[in-house]
């Protein structure tokens, strides 16, 4: 009986096209627009290296290490002559000379000019405050001050352990979490199939010698088999040939992908089960669950996902589509850890309580009419 | 006694839908539920299918009683649904596939009872094509194949040749009475009333969700007064003639309008000679004439003093 219900769920889930296409098929042309919109996004805003010209003089050699250090900049040692000829001919952003005080030279304005400016700023900046304690008290240069002045210290650095840091990956996140819940789509079929009141063809399946409730659940363990399969399947499409980079914690995504997909069919089973109405109006309300858990979890843009962490902290605990995409970002940036553990934590235990809540909405299920 | 239903009573909020229902259905009926729309005969489907819960009332099959979870029993039951109660996606021969594999486990007992019930519905050269694809009548050809498949000791009809051309309700007709044949049980709800008089050996008539005549067609239209129904096309006829036809023997109603004159007899004996002869002797000129006897929905009408359907 089992084997026969699941083939035939199978069949049905193939040849419902429209399902087949929103469920299955939609999330993976929505992950090839996303990448492609994204990644011309990501290029555009790519930083290339300044060509910026060094005038040749006695101080040049410290400028030149402090200025490659930044790691920033194409450095052309040449006269003042070529200097002014280059930049005239567009081959250098600007030039720098080094006589008694520094000097920038640009002929316009723009992003690369600024960022060359504030690195110079903050040399003449930095070397002037020397000069001054050196001046006010020599004894500085002997008794190991300036080893202990923190002079080059990063306050702030980006913790990723992993992999890069790529801030497009937050939309494929969202995104992965709004596939995840579409499977909530599969299990208002299911509902739809057993219960008497929403079809002739349910009621000629709940007259059948075999409990409606273990149909159900062959059905539902299809879905949710089937819809398990198709998310590793985009992930691996995301990861694989559209390079998306999620870090290289793939098991982790996939156990996360799986939880994620059991507790959006039992969220679907369960709202399915108490909306008293057609199968359209479930339909609708699953939709529009889904989307608002998506536009909640920055799907559309990432401030929202700040701005719910800021003042409604609670709804990121039970936003299935957040806590996906929550625990794929712990993933990238900081590893299988605590965070990553408390949001699977959290999805299954939404899942075990919407599957609870399924089964008493459906025990000894009558009806009233039909 | 296959189906057995004591004191049924079902209530919609302030609508009482059943009123203490009782039938009984014996082994190897074709049992008829007759009645206008709303007189509650789904509503007795659903309950005795334990589909609808019931407010008062015992309904036993096959010698036990009726639950949700009474798998023994549904297990010999088939159900022609109103609706056609088919899976889009699958095609004929899957379809019936589905519904007999929730009935018959066994892979090849369960391939002959399929090409057993195509055969039966003659859907031979649409196995292959989808339910959308198919005609009204050969989508209930198809919804009947589903409930019937699994080759159950009773089977239930509601309503299953509504929306469906002569034709295919004539082959419709044609299959329950093999289906019955065949050692099975049928109870068969419709308000077309030619249907039940031709299929039915017992017919109940509903109205209100109560029995209001319970037997045989013959016993039914026994119960009423009216007997053979002569109807004249006749021209000319004066108020004398009508003086002289009210005179006839066992008439117990007569009208005259538009140049048709019809005649309600009491007794089911033949008075078509004697009017015949009465016209003739008046040099009366007449078109067709013709004798009818009574139907259930005379019965109908007698009984409830309203037709049973508008549209016949």
């Amino acid at each position: 009986m089992f084997l026969h219900i699941v083939i035939y769920k199978i069949k049905y889930i193939l040849t419902d096209k429209a399902t087949l296409f929103w469920i299955t098929i939609f999330p993976f042309v929505l992950a090839t627009l996303f990448f492609i919109t994204l990644n011309n996004v990501s290029n555009s805003v790519k930083l290339e290296k300044i060509d910026l010209g060094i005038v040749r003089s006695e101080y040049q050699d410290e400028l030149i290490k402090i200025l490659e250090d930044s790691n920033m900049f194409n450095l052309n040692v040449l006269s003042e002559e070529e200097a002014k000829d280059s930049l005239n001919a567009g081959k250098l952003v600007g030039y720098v000379t080094n006589d008694e005080n520094i000097k920038l030279f640009f002929q316009s304005n723009g992003i690369f000019q600024n960022i060359s400016k504030f690195i110079l700023d903050s040399y003449i900046q930095t070397t002037s405050t020397i000069q001054n304690i050196i001046i006010e008290n020599p004894d500085v240069l002997t008794n190991g001050f300036f080893n202990e002045l923190p002079i080059n210290k990063t306050y702030s650095t980006p913790k990723n352990l992993l992999s890069n840091t790529n801030v497009t990956v937050v939309f494929f996140y969202a995104l992965i979490g709004m596939a995840v819940m579409f499977g909530a789509s599969h299990s208002i079929n299911d509902v739809k199939l057993i219960q008497a009141n929403q079809s002739s063809t349910a009621a000629r399946i709940s007259i059948a010698p075999i409990n409606p409730s273990k149909i159900f659940f062959y059905t539902l363990t299809t879905s949710l088999v089937f819809h398990t399969l198709s998310l590793w399947l985009m992930f691996l499409y995301l990861n694989n040939i559209l390079k998306v980079d999620f870090g290289n914690q793939v098991l982790y995504i996939l156990v996360l992908i799986t939880v994620g997909c059991f507790t959006s069919i039992m969220i679907g089973a369960f709202l399915a089960s108490i909306i008293k109405g057609s199968y359209n109006l479930k339909n609708g309300v699953l939709i529009a669950f889904t989307m608002l858990c998506s536009f909640l979890a920055g799907m559309n843009s990432t401030d929202i996902k700040m701005m719910v962490m800021d003042n409604a902290k609670f709804l990121t605990y039970i936003n299935p589509v957040g806590l996906i995409s929550d625990g794929l970002y712990a993933l990238y940036y900081y590893g299988p850890g605590y965070r990553f553990y408390l949001s699977l934590s959290i999805l299954i235990v939404l899942g075990i309580l919407s599957s609870v809540g399924t089964f008493f909405a459906f025990r000894r299920q009558e009806y009233a009419s039909i | 006694m296959i189906v057995e239903i004591k004191n049924l009573v079902k209530r919609y909020d302030d609508l009482i839908a059943l009123d203490h229902l009782n039938l009984e259905i014996k082994e190897g009926e074709i049992f008829g539920l007759l009645g206008p729309n709303g007189s509650g005969k789904s509503t007795a489907i659903n309950c005795i299918l334990s589909l609808l819960k019931y407010d008062k009332g015992e309904i036993n099959i096959f010698n036990k009683p009726m639950r949700p979870n009474s798998y023994d029993i549904k297990k010999d039951i088939g159900i022609v649904m109103q609706n056609v109660a088919v899976i889009d996606g699958l095609t004929v021969y899957e379809n019936i596939d589905y519904f007999c594999g929730l009935y018959v486990t066994d892979k090849e007992k369960r391939k002959k009872l399929i090409d057993e019930a195509i055969d039966f519905v003659g859907l031979n050269e649409f196995s292959k094509m989808k339910p959308k694809k198919l005609s009204g009548g050969l989508l209930r050809r198809l919804n009947i194949a589903c409930g019937i498949a699994h080759k159950p000791r009773l089977i239930m009809m509601d309503e299953p040749t509504v929306a469906v051309d002569p034709q295919s309700r004539n082959n419709i007709l044609d299959g329950i009475k093999k289906l019955n044949s065949e050692g099975a049980t049928i109870i068969y709800t419709s308000h077309y009333m030619e249907e039940v008089e031709q299929l039915c050996t017992k017919i109940a008539i509903l109205d209100n969700g109560r029995v209001i005549a319970l037997g045989t067609k013959e016993e039914l239209k026994s119960l009423i007064s009216t007997g053979e129904i002569i109807v004249v096309e006749a021209y000319n006829l004066t108020e004398m003639h009508l003086k002289d036809i009210r005179e006839f023997p066992h008439l117990m109603d007569i009208s005259y309008l538009n140049n048709k004159l019809t005649l309600r007899f009491k007794s089911d004996k033949s008075c078509l000679v004697n009017i015949i002869n009465y016209i003739e002797s008046k040099e009366i000129v007449y078109g067709k004439i013709y004798s009818e006897q009574p139907t259930l929905n005379d019965v109908f009408l007698q009984l409830t003093g309203k037709v049973l359907r508008n549209n016949v």
